[in-house]
């Protein structure tokens, strides 16, 4: 890949299109110089592996002994959770844990940037999985899950609450998968 | 765990056989089984096209198919796009007109549009509108897509002319 050329004289460059008064007009143009990259238009670099099939994205990778997950979504847009059984999708043979939000920490009210501004941790974490309230309804999957043993003990429920949420991971000899990002 | 049954299908042009358990769906047997990884899977249900296969000259998603379901049949993936040798001219037009950038639902759109391409060698805008509908992409837009797949046509037809 070749480089960019060297930038001349800025002031010059910009007092190209600068009217008397400093404003600078519609459209004008700031510099002359010609680059090797900016201004044309480069074919992208990871372009050919992407149009082949051949780039590999996190879900293309397998690694041995990987655990598979699968998220149990609400079916509610806007509801409660009174309780969450895990018990029954925990004694099925295969399952390596049950993640609920009771699992994580209490996040307490700090306000964080998480790389678009700032947060309130609490809403982040309830974002991640929900606890108290469930904010979304997540879309029903029908199809697709690629380990049916996580995808099974996921969707076990029993009725004691309004809803219940529940992830499993699963380590199946030659069972291979991804996570899913976690939506209550 | 369900018995495998034993699937015979010609994938990308070589024979090949497999095993697979009925529940498989297509998707799942040609990436985890296959390792057709150039095969994205998107929603799961049908409605984003990154599975998009084609399946005896038919488009379908392959999160709909069942594996067991392609025996005897033929099925072309982004992997049976490009030759040995060189890109197919609808690759190399997604590139030049940077058709693409996260490039998940790329293989879906250039097994889609090869497609059309083959069975309509000078389709119009909205052809190609219409036989991309079921294919969504959430980076580029549409337009960039639309661009290439009319100067892949031009350069197919300049080559055959």
């Amino acid at each position: 890949m070749s480089t960019t050329a060297a930038p001349t004289d800025k002031t010059k460059a910009a007092s190209n299109g600068a009217g008397s008064n400093g404003n600078f007009e519609h459209n004008m143009v700031l510099a002359k110089e010609r680059y090797n990259i900016v201004g044309t238009r480069p074919v992208r670099h990871d372009g050919a592996d992407k149009v082949t099939g051949r780039a590999l994205y996190g879900a293309d990778i397998k690694l041995s002994g990987m655990l598979e997950g699968a998220v149990l979504r609400s079916p509610h847009a806007h509801a409660r959770i009174v309780s969450i059984d895990t018990s029954e999708a925990e004694a099925m043979e295969g399952v390596y844990a049950v993640v609920t939000a009771a699992d994580m920490p209490e996040s307490g009210d700090k306000i964080v940037d998480i790389g678009e501004g700032d947060t309130r941790l609490s809403y982040v974490r309830g974002n991640v999985l929900a606890h108290d309230k469930v904010r979304y309804c997540g879309p029903r999957h029908r199809g697709g899950r690629r380990c049916q043993h996580a995808r099974r003990a996921a969707g076990l429920r029993k009725d004691q609450g309004r809803l219940r949420a529940a992830q499993s991971r699963d380590h199946h000899p030659g069972c291979h998968g991804r996570r899913r990002a976690c939506h209550p | 765990m369900q018995k495998k049954v034993s699937v015979q299908a010609t994938i990308n042009g070589e024979s090949q056989q497999f095993l697979c358990e009925p529940r498989q769906s297509l998707l799942e047997v040609l990436r985890d089984e296959l390792d057709l990884t150039g095969v994205k899977e998107g929603c799961g249900d049908g409605n984003c096209g990154a599975c998009t296969v084609e399946l005896d000259g038919r488009l379908v998603c392959s999160c709909l198919v069942l594996g067991v379901e392609v025996d005897g049949s033929s099925l072309t993936t982004v992997e049976g796009v490009a030759n040995r040798h060189e890109l197919h001219p609808l690759q190399q037009c997604f590139l030049e007109d940077a058709a693409l950038q996260c490039g998940i639902c790329t293989p879906g759109f250039l097994v889609a549009a090869k497609n059309l391409l083959e069975k309509n060698p000078n389709p119009s805008e909205h052809e190609i509108r219409l036989h991309l509908a079921n294919n969504l992409c959430r980076c580029t837009g549409y337009d960039k897509i639309v661009r290439a797949v009319q100067h892949a046509a031009e350069r197919l037809n300049s080559v055959s002319a």
